[in-house]
């Protein structure tokens, strides 16, 4: 009798479920896994309540996948039932460009209800890379958000310190380093600069600050063959040369970590992401942006980050999936979208928005976060990475502290990352071929 | 012998084999669990240990290779003294403390039970969370430690910052960590000690410090060997207050041996490698309880019985 009411009970539950999938269906519903959280959620929902509005007869079931975002698009892939749309961390989006399983955004572009080449051209120029696969100079998909890393300063220790704190006229190298210089006491244990040299877990942080000076310098973290390391050159060296003068010669920074240091007013001048903007506004002084100074080359560099989304070949509505995908793109939307979600745009147009540029005028500091994007990098494709940025960070920080010398730290530090390179290569032989076609499809 | 009705049932099983099945299927849950977490990965780590496996490749029998490339790594050394340094701070600290300790809460005071509850504190909070307070307290510039220090007409001291001073500041916070279950097992052990030896002692005119030497002290030994072979394969691999407070830093001087391995095995992905170092470990640490046994036949007191 029990066993019959369970039955019973299963059999109505996957009627239930089944007709509500075909009536679903009627009503052409694009599905969309993402793994949005809070504010950008809700610049989602505001976004798909937008686009259904304009397009009466389309609805967006957005669904939330978290942390197995890869795992269940992999699975829905396999099953050949995915999502019409996805959004991806990062290039995530490779592995099914490789496997053929999303259309090339490029396929929808071209046509006549595509984007026109103005329009391409509005993305900023660093975008087209993360939207790229293998190089090949195609849209594979589109980017939604941006993220830029620049320098946060305290604009009451700079007026403290005599300088005009909206325009402190930090344009290269030395003219952050000599403002870092006279914005340090350390008699009082006030500083310039926090030079991050960490190691471990907070690599990353590390490499925010260290990456942009490599480059600005003219050096990179690796050889263009990806055999070796090339933080050794005398250009990459010049980088380290430079936060060693600021520290010993400038003493304007310092590198012991010190937790809330900017908050406290301790520290004059530090680096984060658009994401901190809300906590910066709960600071007890008023704050500013500033871009990278420029290096030696003559350039300056940023951090930066984009996120795309992808149309799946297997979609059940691909037009329909275009037509929302040009909908976000789209300048107003787009903007409502940023300033709801806290991501930067991906478009520069998007500056000139009204509402986004009164966003901006309320909201003082991300100006030169969106600028930044104007400088943003591709990270270098690092084989071994964390062994290699712990042996570089390990020598950085015995240099900073007069243990050895500038030339014998990064020489050994760079030894011992060629032999973790070495090794990686041999213990990863098809990432190896992989890598190495794409190398050469990269010089052809 | 057959009968229509009770016609005599043949056991599938004898009772006796029955009794020993039923036994076992009892057991089956932890032996399975025992198999599959406990023994399975002791025997598969030693394989491990001789394979070169990047976690998302194939694994390759490289035999020696790995113990070769430990023992040539100058950071292993370095991790491993600064583990052995740990422990040779931590752990005789310990210790004192924890019998100090007990021996005034095993005073009948008003309130003993909230003292002992207090101590134990510590034991039983997440060690994530309070090594993240403790790191406040320790920080250079703003934290409550310096702060008293200045008030004092002390200067600041780079608690974690500091290279020469960072593992002190780890062993403080172990110290206090760790203190409540020792002090606790030591209780057990002062209780365990006979009152009238207290007494014959008092009449023989034994002051409080010749009790503690001639009494307390040998039959408490046993206690104090538990505590310090544990204590020692504990401080080993110290991790976790080390991984929170300093990271291994400042200049590695805190780097300690499970750090390494953590890093081998969780970030560069050399499974076999980090499982290399796993077995040096164990091997290590099984030379060091083997010396302690061989030195505390000298000194531990056993009760005939």
């Amino acid at each position: 009798m029990r066993r019959a009411l369970q039955i019973s009970m299963v059999v109505t539950v996957c009627l239930v479920l089944a007709f509500s999938t075909v009536s679903l269906a009627a009503s052409k519903t694009l599905t969309m896994y993402h793994a949005f959280t809070s504010n950008t959620l809700e610049a989602l929902k505001n976004l798909i309540a937008d686009f259904e509005q304009e397009n009466p007869g389309i609805k967006v079931k957005p669904q939330y996948v978290g942390d197995a975002l890869m795992q269940k698009l992999q699975a829905a892939v396999a099953a050949g039932d995915p999502p019409d749309l996805a959004w991806t961390h990062g290039g995530e989006y490779g592995e099914f460009a490789k496997a053929g399983a999303i259309y090339k955004m490029e396929d929808f572009i071209r046509r006549p209800d595509g984007l026109s080449n103005e329009e391409l051209d509005d993305f900023f120029p660093v975008m087209k890379t993360y939207c790229e696969y293998n190089y090949d100079d195609q849209w594979w998909v589109l980017p939604v958000n941006a993220t830029t890393i620049t320098f946060v300063y305290n604009a009451d220790m700079f007026a403290a310190a005599g300088m005009d704190p909206d325009n402190p006229g930090i344009e290269t190298w030395e003219d952050f380093a000599i403002a870092a210089g006279k914005l340090s006491d350390p008699q009082k244990g006030i500083w310039g600069f926090h030079i991050p040299v960490f190691s471990g877990g907070m690599a990353g942080y590390f490499d925010w600050i260290f990456r942009p000076f490599i480059w600005a310098a003219g050096g990179k973290y690796i050889s263009d063959d990806l055999q070796s390391v090339a933080f050794d050159s005398p250009e990459a060296k010049e980088a380290v040369k430079f936060f060693y003068d600021l520290m010993h010669e400038y003493k304007g920074g310092t590198i012991t970590p010190a937790d809330q240091a900017f908050a406290m007013g301790k520290v004059a001048i530090t680096l984060d992401g658009p994401w901190s903007i809300p906590q910066f506004e709960k600071l007890r002084f008023p704050w500013r942006t500033m871009l990278y100074p420029v290096g030696p080359s003559g350039k300056r560099y940023h951090p930066s980050a984009g996120e795309p989304v992808t149309i799946f070949k297997d979609a059940k509505y691909p037009e329909e999936a275009w037509l929302f995908v040009k909908f976000w793109m789209r300048t107003d939307n787009m903007a409502k979208w940023a300033i709801t979600s806290g991501y930067l745009p991906t478009r520069r147009s998007v500056l000139e928005d009204p509402i986004y540029a009164a966003h901006v005028e309320k909201t003082p500091g991300l100006e030169y976060f969106v600028k930044g994007l104007d400088y943003g990098t591709v990270s270098e494709y690092v084989p071994s990475w964390n062994k290699v940025i712990d042996t570089y960070a390990a020598a950085v920080e015995l240099i900073m502290n007069n243990k050895v010398t500038l030339d014998k730290g990064i020489d050994d530090a760079a030894a011992k990352a060629n032999e973790a390179i070495k090794r990686y290569w041999e213990d990863y032989p098809e990432e190896y071929e992989q890598v190495m076609s794409r190398l050469e499809a990269r010089q052809e | 012998m057959e009968d229509s009705s009770g016609r005599r049932k043949r056991r599938f099983w004898s009772t006796k084999t029955e009794e020993i099945v039923t036994g076992y299927l009892c057991l089956l849950p932890t032996l399975l669990y025992a198999a599959v977490f406990l023994v399975f990965p002791v025997f598969f780590s030693l394989v491990l240990s001789f394979q070169r496996w990047p976690m998302f490749g194939p694994k390759k029998f490289v035999g020696w290779q790995n113990y070769q490339r430990i023992l040539q790594d100058e950071v292993f050394w370095l991790s491993l003294r600064n583990a052995l340094h740990y422990a040779v701070l931590y752990v005789p600290l310990s210790i004192i403390l924890a019998l100090a300790v007990a021996m005034l809460l095993n005073q009948p005071i008003r309130g003993v039970n909230l003292y002992r509850t207090g101590y134990f504190v510590p034991v039983v909070t997440s060690s994530v969370a309070v090594a993240v307070v403790w790191s406040f307290l320790f920080n250079t510039d703003y934290g409550l430690l310096n702060d008293f220090l200045t008030r004092l007409g002390g200067s600041r001291v780079g608690w974690l910052t500091n290279p020469d001073i960072a593992m002190y500041s780890v062993v403080i916070f172990s110290l206090w960590k760790g203190l409540g279950g020792n002090v606790v097992l030591y209780l057990a052990a002062l209780q365990g000690v006979p009152g009238h030896l207290y007494e014959a002692a008092k009449i023989d005119g034994a002051g409080p410090w010749a009790q503690f030497r001639y009494i307390t002290w040998p039959l408490v030994t046993p206690t104090t060997f538990f505590m310090f072979i544990m204590g020692i394969i504990g401080a080993i691999q110290v991790f976790e207050q080390i991984y929170i407070m300093t990271g291994g830093g400042p200049m590695r001087a805190t780097y300690v041996v499970f750090m390494y391995m953590y890093d081998y095995a969780f970030r560069y992905n050399e499974m076999g490698y980090a499982s290399a170092v796993g077995y040096l470990m164990a091997v290590i640490i099984f030379a060091l309880t083997l010396i302690n046994m061989r030195v505390s036949s000298k000194y531990v007191y056993y009760e005939q019985g």
